[in-house]
Parts: structure tokens; C-alpha cells; sequence
């Protein structure tokens, strides 16, 4: 570069108070959230700035009912109630609270128990709720339920996400009420109480979490069998239900879900334990299915083998045999591969799963070591980004993981293992260089290790 | 090879590689939507950006002018703090006035991973720090009126982060 004219004239001092919002943002974006509590304390603007633009990452906590005195007009978008008793609040304490309630769209409330009109008019407060998660253990007497039903007409008009834990009436009538402007619901309900969910107008829902204990039924009423054909009515007749996680203990029921054709994210699963075995016959219907993640012991494979193309993600959990060579004739596209087996995968497995699905940009699987030839496996998958490994002491020598970490395209290694202390020896001097990958250890991010060790 | 010339806010002109100015969206923006031609030896007005400042934001740009486009938006990559090359680390050991003064002229001149770098840089000087600590670092006054920080520390204990 030249330069010319005349000398170079005095500056002015910046500080970082010059610095416009939105540089201070990404600045904050980089820090902790301890590390943004302390910075929200410094001085006016930045306290603006947190609790403006990280409304999201914040929650405001209330441990049983009582509300602090807080100074300002401070709302927070989040708030988290826990504690054992929901008492009527009164007074100061209930102008407090409402403060607090303004312009929440966020609630989670954990309680032992509760009164239904209590309940009515917390939720009333809170009238600008977007989001609400239930769970309550046990709801106190009430007289009367049509009381409730009257004391929550109307109530939350903007609610999207409902996260409930139903074993009474309570949260049935509160459902029926809020159903409407539902998208996503997530609940867990007893059998009997079905009937009241399929009776809901949930016409806008697209994500649907299904927990429904069908034991207790059987067993306790002693009915014959799930009623599986008034579950696939009432979920055929959601008309913009996309996403659809069902855990129940019936896998008879599977085979006909397969025939939701709108379903492009699908996850299948018992409760407790997981379910003995489910069958991928006629999965192939599913004609917008991308993602499909299964919770059992053992997968059947079609006997036909119709593919279905449109799967690029597949997540398989507590399997204990599984038979690659098949699963890629039923899933040739996948790019995103997440295989939970009780045991580790053999060498000729892994080796398989390269060969299958060469084009995979996650994979996630249970090894007993990363020995060089597995090694030099994973290294043919050019395009992985993703890679995450569960076992117990992976890696014996450093060579291999030198070589999984330097892999050009991979942009985050996942080790979980059980025997992580083992690492101690020569991890840090591996890790002493700035990899475009990231390293997480057990679910911790693994940086900072230039400033010695790796904080463990 | 190219070159333009660049014209600072106290009316020192810099001739630099057309390449390496367009480092700056704004100056590229001028060039190739606006159509400012600069074959007519007309400097460009950076009515914003002092000499001094200038003089080193180029001499980055020079260094990085062959680095590839950063990948798109990664939510890990966009916490991450560790990852400063040593080059923009030695680069960015300067005072904290040219540090924020660097940063302003990077904004202006919409230079995006210059700006990254900085900010990362001062993540890093406010991280692990105290809110004294970092009101002492950066020398910010503070204007919280009398007892109000202590509310506010009181409110924060109520706060944590949303799962």
C-alpha cells in the first residue's frame, strides 16, 4: 500500500462505550451465562442490552409462590415456578406477581400440588403465554369442575406449546380449552383419559408428543385390547400435524401409523422398557418422511423391500442385533446415521455402515476402541461433519485420534466415555492446536486448552 | 493488478490493491453496484475512518485477502472464542483505544471477520471478570443510580438460564 499526504493527524479516543448495540451483542453472544449476569451488572446500557436481546437465554426462578421485591419494571419472557404448594397469592404479593406475569410468553410450573381455581387464576395472569409446561403431581379438592371449566374460559388466547403431565381431569378441560391455537403439544396421559384428548379441535397442531400408558388400562380396566384404529382416526384427522413422537406400548399400532402420509419427522418407542421389537413393514408409505428415530430391541426388516428414499435421517436406540446390509436396502439415503446398541459395534459393522451410506455427515456409534482400521473407516466418509462416539476407553493411543480430529470436513467430535480421566496423558498436548473442529468430552466443550489442561 | 485509491477522514489518500479493499463490503459495494470506476484516479471518501486506523485495517486485509468464505452460520461456531489465529492475535495486541477504534472502522466498512475476531478478543478480555472487574478494564462509569445495582444483583440471583 502507498500512502501520501499530509502527516498523520491526532485521533480521538474510542472506548467501548462507542460501540453500536450490535457489535455488543456479538460480544455477549460469546459469553456464559453466569458471565452475562456479571455483565448485565456493569452499567445501564449493558443491562439493557442482556435482558433485551437475551430475554431467551434467561429465566426467572420462583421458588414456592412468594415474589421477591424486585426493583424496576423489569418483565422477564421466561418464568419458572417450582415449589410444593400453589397458595392463593394475595396482596402485595399477587400485584407482584402480576407485574411479573405481564409479557411472559414462557412458563414452566412444577408443583406438588395445586387447587384448580388457584391454577385458573395464575394462568389467567399470565395472558400473553405462548409456551406452558405442567407438571404437577397432585391437584387438591375442588368442588366442583365445572367451576374450573368456567374459571378458565378464555384463558391463554395466544398459547402455542403445551407441555402437560395428565392425570386428572384438570388438564384435560385445560387442554380442550386451549387446543385451538395449539402447535405442539407434548403429553403424557393415561389411557382412560384418551377419549378427551381425540375429542380436542387441534386443527392448527403440527408437533405432536404422545405418551399414552395403555397398561393401565389394560390391566386395571381390564379392557380387551387398545382401541389402535380410534388413535390412527384422530391422528389422521390432524391436518397439519408434521411432526409425530409416540411412545406407547403397542407396536401392533406402528404398522398403522405408517400410513400418515403428511409425517416428515416420525419417532417410535414404548415406555417402559422399550419396546421388543417394531417392524418397518410399509414404512415406505410415509412419503414425506425425513427423520425417523426408533426406540427398540430389535428392528424387522420387510420381507419385500420397498426403500424409502426420502429418510436421510435414521436414529436407532437399545437395539441389540441389527442387520446393515438390510437396513440399507429399506434406508439408501441416509445422511445422518445415530445407532444406540447396548453392546459395541464390531469392526465388519462399522465397516459396513461406511460402505452403506458413504455420503454420511453424522454418525454416532458405540465402539469398544478407535483402533487404526476403524479408524481409517471413518476416514472414508469425506463428507462427515458430525462424528460422536460412545465406549469406554476409545483411545489407548493418540494416533488414531489425531487422525479423526484433523479430518478436513469434520466440524465437531463427540467422545463419550467412561474412562475420560484416561485422556489426561496426552489429550492436552493433542488438543494444543486450533483444529476447525470442535472436541466435546462427555458433553463438555472441550477450549481453552491453551491455558493448560483441559480444565477437568 | 488494480489498485484505488482510498481517501481517510483527515485526507491522507492510500493506494491499495482493488482486491484487497474489496475486503470491505462497503467499498465493494461502491465499486461494483454503485459503478464508482475507479480507473479515474478519484479516491474514495472513507469520510469516517482515520489514517492511523486505515493504515492497520489494510494491513489485515492484505493478510487475509486469500482466505476462504467462513462457513455459514453455526451456532457452536458463533460462541466460540478459542479459535483466534496467532497471526490476529499478535495483530490485536493493541490498546484498548485502537482495539475499539479498529472495530468502528470495521463496522463502517462492513468487514465481517475482522469484526468477528475483535469481538472474540473481547469476549475473551471480559470473560472469568467480575462486574467491577470489567467496569475497571474497560474504564465504564457506573450509572446505575444509588442501591439500584444491588437490586439488580438481587434480581439476577433470581435468573437463570432457560433449559
Amino acid at each position: 500500500m502507498e500512502v501520501d499526504g499530509k502527516e498523520f493527524a491526532q485521533i480521538r479516543d474510542a472506548t467501548i462505550d462507542d460501540l453500536p448495540n450490535e457489535i455488543l451483542l456479538t460480544i455477549f453472544t460469546k459469553l456464559d451465562f453466569p458471565e452475562l449476569l456479571s455483565a448485565s451488572v456493569v452499567c445501564t446500557r449493558w443491562n439493557d442490552v442482556v435482558f433485551y436481546f437475551f430475554s431467551h437465554r434467561i429465566a426467572f426462578r420462583l421458588h414456592s409462590f412468594i415474589v421477591p421485591l424486585l426493583s424496576g419494571t423489569r418483565s422477564y419472557r421466561n418464568v419458572r415456578i417450582t415449589g410444593r404448594y400453589l397458595y392463593s397469592p394475595q396482596g402485595q404479593n399477587e400485584n407482584r406477581l402480576a407485574a411479573l406475569a405481564e409479557g411472559a410468553w414462557n412458563l414452566h410450573l412444577e408443583l406438588s400440588e395445586v387447587r384448580g381455581g388457584v391454577l385458573a387464576r395464575l394462568l389467567d395472569k399470565f395472558s400473553t403465554l405462548r409456551s406452558l409446561s405442567l407438571r404437577i403431581m397432585r391437584y387438591g379438592n375442588e368442588r366442583s369442575p365445572q367451576l374450573f371449566r368456567r374459571l378458565i374460559r378464555g384463558v391463554l388466547p395466544a398459547l402455542e406449546s403445551l407441555t402437560i403431565v395428565c392425570l386428572t381431569f384438570y388438564c384435560m378441560e385445560l387442554l380442550a380449552e386451549v387446543a385451538p391455537t395449539l402447535k405442539s403439544l407434548n403429553i403424557k396421559l393415561l389411557a382412560r383419559h384418551r377419549l378427551k384428548l381425540y375429542e380436542c379441535n387441534l386443527a392448527s397442531l403440527r408437533t405432536l408428543t404422545l405418551s399414552m400408558d395403555t397398561r393401565s388400562m389394560m390391566y386395571l380396566y381390564n379392557l380387551e385390547e387398545f382401541p389402535v384404529d380410534e388413535l390412527i382416526t384422530f391422528l389422521s384427522g390432524l391436518p397439519n400435524l408434521s411432526v409425530l413422537r409416540l411412545k406407547l406400548d403397542h407396536p401392533e399400532a406402528f404398522l398403522h401409523i405408517y400410513s400418515l402420509r403428511n409425517i416428515v419427522e416420525l419417532s417410535l418407542g414404548g415406555l417402559d422398557p422399550a419396546a421388543p421389537k417394531c417392524s418397518l413393514d410399509g414404512i415406505s408409505q410415509m412419503v414425506n418422511l425425513k427423520t425417523l428415530s426408533i426406540t427398540a430391541q430389535e428392528l424387522q426388516v420387510p420381507s419385500v423391500f420397498q426403500p424409502a428414499m426420502t429418510v436421510t435421517s435414521l436414529t436407532l436406540h437399545d437395539l441389540a442385533t441389527m442387520d446393515i446390509k438390510k437396513l440399507v436396502r429399506v434406508f439408501p439415503s441416509l445422511t445422518v446415521f445415530c445407532v444406540e446398541t447396548p453392546r459395541s459395534l464390531m469392526f465388519s459393522e462399522i465397516r459396513q455402515i461406511v460402505v452403506a451410506w458413504p455420503a454420511l455427515q453424522e454418525l454416532s456409534v458405540r465402539i469398544e476402541r478407535l483402533s487404526e482400521e476403524i479408524c481409517d473407516c471413518f476416514l472414508k466418509l469425506s463428507k462427515l461433519r458430525k462424528l460422536t462416539l460412545h465406549g469406554f476407553l476409545l483411545l489407548l493411543k493418540s494416533g488414531p485420534f489425531e487422525k479423526i480430529i484433523t479430518m478436513p470436513s469434520l466440524k465437531r467430535l463427540s467422545l463419550n466415555d467412561s474412562a475420560w480421566g484416561a485422556y489426561f496423558n496426552y489429550l492436552p498436548a493433542a488438543c494444543n492446536r486450533a483444529y476447525p473442529c470442535q472436541l466435546y468430552l462427555n458433553g463438555l466443550h472441550v477450549n481453552n486448552v491453551k491455558c493448560g489442561g483441559l480444565g477437568f | 493488478m488494480s489498485t484505488i485509491k482510498l481517501e481517510t477522514s483527515d485526507g491522507v489518500k492510500f493506494t491499495v490493491k482493488t482486491q484487497v479493499a474489496k475486503c470491505s463490503g462497503t467499498i465493494r459495494t461502491m465499486l461494483e453496484d454503485i459503478g464508482i470506476n475507479p480507473q479515474d484516479g478519484e479516491a474514495i471518501p472513507l469520510s469516517n475512518v482515520h489514517s492511523t486506523i486505515l493504515q492497520k485495517i489494510l494491513v489485515w486485509a492484505e493478510h487475509h485477502v486469500d482466505d476462504p468464505e467462513p462457513p455459514r452460520d453455526d451456532a457452536d461456531a458463533a460462541k466460540r472464542t478459542d479459535d483466534i489465529c496467532s497471526w490476529d492475535e499478535d495483530f490485536l495486541k493493541v490498546d484498548q483505544r485502537t482495539l475499539f477504534d479498529v472495530m468502528l472502522a470495521a463496522n463502517y466498512l462492513d468487514m465481517k471477520q475482522l469484526i468477528a475476531v475483535c469481538c472474540k478478543t473481547v469476549a475473551n478480555m471480559i470473560k472469568g471478570k467480575t462486574a467491577d472487574q470489567i467496569r475497571k478494564t474497560f474504564n465504564i462509569e457506573n450509572d446505575f443510580p444509588p442501591g439500584d445495582e444491588d437490586k439488580i444483583r438481587l434480581r439476577n440471583q433470581f435468573c437463570e438460564e432457560r433449559r
